[in-house]
């Protein structure tokens, strides 16, 4: 018995021992860290872009003047670099997990295009040379140019106000440009997946990379070619209910002039007078109301090119759908070179690392950083016209391009309303 | 044998938790003081067996106490104000009837009410070396309670009473509980196993060693509870260094931390006594890793801890006549703590879906170094003493390196204090115990470079920096205790009533804003327009107790 005891004894002994100094052995060397110089490649793509295929750059897309930011995702450290004739910038970092993004304007066959394009997360420990970043294709930053668009998302208000009421998120869109935009058909998709995470979606690999965006619902415009015209500065609202809030909650607002809702069939929260938009695509329905999330969704506008048509039809089609890599729920597939403008929507502005969404949609990213605070927020406006309405600024990236407002306004910067809304 | 264990378990098991069938002795709390100072190897290592050599009384004591502690002159996380009931008790001696074994035990209990503390949702201690942690605004009430207990024993002599093997434990188990969102519950269990061994040449000349192996766990989550209001929260890595967001119910930042420490190290000592003089020369080390994770099922690493802790003392009591007895003690502390953090990204894959550390780098360091003085000089009256007077000086460099971005700090303090205590017999049954003391703490070197990019945000504003404020402080302290003691009970050596009062105030140039933005000019953006307001008041502790000694 006593044997026993004290082989017992040995083997706690032992095994306590064990763990306590492979614990140590696991940090002894850790080295300390030092800054490093790294270098990276920006690189113009086009066409389709294969899953881990290597990619081959437009040769004649020059991207030299771009610039290209690293953010450290732990430490919120900025560091910028420019490329140079060669695309290649260098810049002296520490060592560390990056979200990177490449925000520029390039002229190209004649027509401008927005050079933006991000890496959510890279891990970066080693120095990188500029030969290496050359000849590397794991030092290129792969960006696909977007013409310059001119229907913009102009202010989102989302996080709700306290307490926990999200009845009054609001959308609101703009034509940026100097000519009419038709809004007949256009698409509102809310993106995949409904929060900002570190662990984001794996797609089939038949997709490719950054080909397209994926939805779990999609609204859509009315109208069948040029119904629905929206001057340059006009503006149009869509709300989740549009109504004088304040009479449920009086920290809330009055969005009931909105020109669209997004009614998902609850009758005690539904405004007759405003036009419904029409669901073409839902990922699961919620009848309640469609609430996206109060820490940030990611949203975006598109369009389909003339000669196809997008409605509910259309994404019964199994090749307009897609699910993730062993799980089930179906999402719409966007094409990339559809979209008109798109935001990202984080938990706050250290998440940057938990972008869903590609940087050609949007390079960066905005957030009111709570939740139920009442916050929105809202493109800068950097002129204005004539006639007092708004130009935003539209760079692609939304760190850049957003601000962030105390309350919600609807048309807060003099936008005008387009002849067709139902309350004029 | 069997016999021999029962005896043993009789009496260490009350001198654990109570003391009260020790013994009777004649011994008052300044008596136990006395002894407890005598005893050079006790008072000075943790070599349970070195107790065999210091040899003392019996003696045991049991008190029951209420502490308030009040006064905004404290670092950020600890409350402003702070009510404690406690009960103590610790006994022990050397026992003839156990084969005159050395056996000490000690048993506390403390609940804290703590209200008006900031800038921490994870730890039960916030004091403890541990950059890693979550932190929030809200002012906020904890709830703590902490079970503390030890003991040591020193096993008879060996091999013609020149071998004493000896062991020491303990034990801590804690519980604490904010009260307001975001709340942890935070768990903590700390062991301690030291065996030891002594050597002794002759009565003159001892050699000892300890081994020392520490365990310690700590786990806590803050939570909403109400769920309407999420929280701002701060994933604290060093100070001023921290990745901020929100704490929720889902989504937000990683609010788990769970800490695991393991911790090596042993200590040599080497002890002279002769009639009127005895001196004991000890070194120590401790190296401790402490890992802190936030995931429990996916391991996810906040960072980890390597801290490294060596010391030499020296001690010594000269009894220049059977009256006049003076000590002295010195130690040199050397307190060396790296952060590690971790570059992990999560792997999606099916079969994988874990998080995979890409690297990890050493970023911080926290380097305490310390010379610490003592001299008492007592004159001995019975088991007691009259008079006692002290000196003490601590000559502190307390230095944090933050390397990628470049980020230094560092304080160098300089604490002098004296106290004088009376014994007074009044009686055979009466007698009481005057102590005052006070001291002062003079800051010769502050500065603080943050080259990190958050220096607008209130974490760096309103904790960082109101920390090192705090840290580079001069202050003055004084106190007094006085202690009434009835010998009368039956049984019982004394009953005891104690009543302590401390009062510690900032001084020179750095009571008002104003005179830290002159200091520090790169308060100015965050306080400039505060400059008649006084950064701290003062902290004033007061202590009450009644107790018994046996």
């Amino acid at each position: 018995m006593k044997k026993i005891y004290t082989i017992l004894f040995a083997a706690v002994l032992s095994f306590v021992l064990a763990s306590c100094i492979d614990m140590m052995e696991d940090v002894k060397d850790v080295e300390k860290i030092e800054p490093i110089s790294v270098s990276y490649k920006v690189c113009a793509a086009t066409g389709f872009i294969p899953k881990g295929g290597s990619i081959t750059p437009d040769p004649n897309f020059s991207t030299a003047g771009v610039e290209v930011t690293f953010t450290n995702v732990k430490t919120g450290q900025v560091f910028k670099g420019t490329t140079g004739t060669n695309s290649i910038a260098t810049l002296e970092i520490e060592p560390g997990v990056y979200s990177i993004s490449v925000t520029g304007r390039a002229t190209h066959g004649g027509y401008q295009y927005f050079i933006n394009g991000n890496v959510p997360s890279i891990s970066v420990f080693e120095d990188v040379t500029p030969e290496q970043a050359n000849t590397d294709e794991k030092y290129r930053l792969v960006v696909r140019p977007a013409k310059v668009g001119s229907f913009c998302i102009s202010e989102i208000y989302y996080c709700g106000i306290a307490s926990y009421y999200f009845r009054d998120q609001t959308y609101q869109f703009t034509n940026n440009s100097d000519e009419v935009f038709y809004l007949d058909g256009v698409c509102f998709a809310q993106l995949h997946p409904n929060i900002a995470t570190a662990n984001l979606p794996t797609w089939p690999d038949e997709d490719g990379d950054g080909n397209y965006v994926y939805s779990m619902m999609v609204w859509q415009f009315p109208g069948t070619g040029k119904d629905y015209p929206v001057q340059p500065g006009e503006s149009v609202v869509v709300a989740q209910e549009p109504r004088d809030h304040r009479v449920n909650n009086p920290n809330s607002y009055d969005n009931s002039m909105a020109d669209f809702q997004t009614w998902t069939g609850n009758a005690s929260r539904y405004n007759p007078d405003v036009p419904n938009l029409s669901c073409i695509f839902y990922t699961s329905w919620n009848s309640m109301q469609w609430l996206t999330s109060v820490f940030g969704a990611a949203f975006c506008v598109y369009k389909a090119p003339d000669g196809t048509t997008v409605d509910e039809a259309y994404y019964k089609d199994p090749t307009h759908y897609q699910s993730e890599v062993n799980k089930t729920p179906k999402y719409a597939k966007i094409p990339a070179d559809w979209i008109l403008d798109g935001v990202e929507l984080l938990t706050n502005m250290s998440a940057m690392h938990m972008k869903r969404i590609p940087g050609f949609v949007d390079a960066g990213g905005t957030s009111v950083e709570a939740t139920y605070c009442g916050k929105t927020v809202s493109r800068k406006v950097t002129e204005k016209r004539a006639d007092g309405t708004p130009k935003y600024q539209d760079t692609n990236n939304s760190t850049d391009d957003f601000q962030v407002n105390d309350h919600p306004v609807i048309r807060r910067n003099g936008e005008k309303v387009p002849s067709w809304t139902w309350y004029k | 044998m069997k016999n021999k264990i029962f005896k043993i378990a009789a009496i260490l098991v009350p001198a654990l938790f109570v003391g009260f069938q020790a013994i009777a002795q004649t011994g008052s709390n300044a008596a136990i003081e006395r002894a407890k100072l005598e005893s050079i190897w006790l008072n000075n290592t943790e070599n349970a067996a070195g107790g065999m050599i210091d040899a003392p009384v019996q003696m045991a004591n049991a008190y029951a106490g209420y502490d308030y502690t009040k006064g905004n002159f404290k670092p950020m996380r600890v409350g402003e104000e702070i009510k404690s009931l406690k009960f103590h008790t610790d006994g022990g001696g050397i026992y003839k009837n156990v084969g005159n074994m050395f056996i000490w035990g000690d048993f506390t209990y403390t609940r804290d009410d703590i209200s008006g503390a900031k800038w921490n949702a994870t730890l039960a201690d916030p004091t403890r070396d541990m950059p890693f942690f979550v932190a929030d605004e809200n002012v906020s009430k904890w709830k703590n309670q902490t079970y503390d207990m030890s003991f040591k024993v020193g096993f008879p002599r060996l091999i013609n009473n020149h071998l004493i093997f000896g062991i020491a434990g303990g034990y801590q188990a804690a519980i604490a509980a904010k009260q307001l969102d975001p709340r942890p519950l935070t768990r903590v269990s700390n062991l301690n196993v030291m065996p030891s061994i002594v050597w002794e040449f002759n009565p003159n000349n001892a050699l000892g060693a300890v081994f020392h192996y520490t365990s310690y766990r700590e786990d806590g989550s803050p939570e909403n509870v109400n769920h309407l209001h999420d929280q701002k929260g701060w994933e604290m890595v060093a100070p001023g260094f921290f990745n901020d967001g929100v704490i929720a119910s889902f989504a937000g930042i990683n609010k788990l931390r769970n800490y695991n420490a393991n911790a090596l190290g042993g200590s040599l000592q080497y002890s002279f006594q002769n009639d009127n003089f005895k001196a004991l020369l000890s070194g120590d080390y401790l190296y401790r890793v402490e890992d802190v994770l936030c995931n429990y099922t996916k391991p996810q690493m906040s960072g980890t801890v390597k801290k490294t802790v060596w010391g030499v003392n020296f001690a010594a009591q000269y009894n220049a006549t059977e009256k006049d007895r003076v000590f002295f003690r010195y130690r040199y502390n050397h307190n060396d703590l790296r952060g590690i953090e971790y570059f992990q990204t999560y792997d999606n894959t099916y079969e994988i879906q874990s998080y995979i550390t890409d690297a990890k780098f050493e970023r911080s360091k926290f380097l305490k170094k310390s010379h610490n003085f003592n001299v008492d000089y007592l004159i001995a009256e019975g088991d007691a003493y009259t008079w006692k007077f002290g000196l003490n000086a601590v000559s502190a460099k307390d230095e944090f390196t933050y390397y990628v971005p470049e980020t230094h700090k560092q304080i160098n303090n300089f604490f002098f204090g004296a106290d004088v205590t009376y014994n007074l017999v009044v009686d055979s049954q009466n007698a009481f115990n005057f102590n005052v003391n006070a001291g002062v703490n003079n800051v010769s070197k502050s500065m603080f470079d943050y080259g990190g990019v958050k220096e607008d945000n209130k974490a760096f504003t309103d904790f960082a920096l109101m920390d090192f404020i705090w840290q580079s402080s001069d202050y003055t302290k004084w106190g007094f205790n006085i202690t009434y003691s009835f010998f009368g009970i039956k049984n019982l050596s004394s009953l005891f009533v104690s009543l302590g009062y401390s009062n510690v105030k900032p001084s020179g140039d750095n009571t008002t804003w104003g005179a830290a933005v002159k200091k520090f000019p790169f308060l100015s953006p965050y306080h400039g327009a505060d400059q008649e307001k006084s950064i701290f008041n003062k902290r004033n502790l007061l202590t009450i107790k009644v107790g018994l000694t046996f």
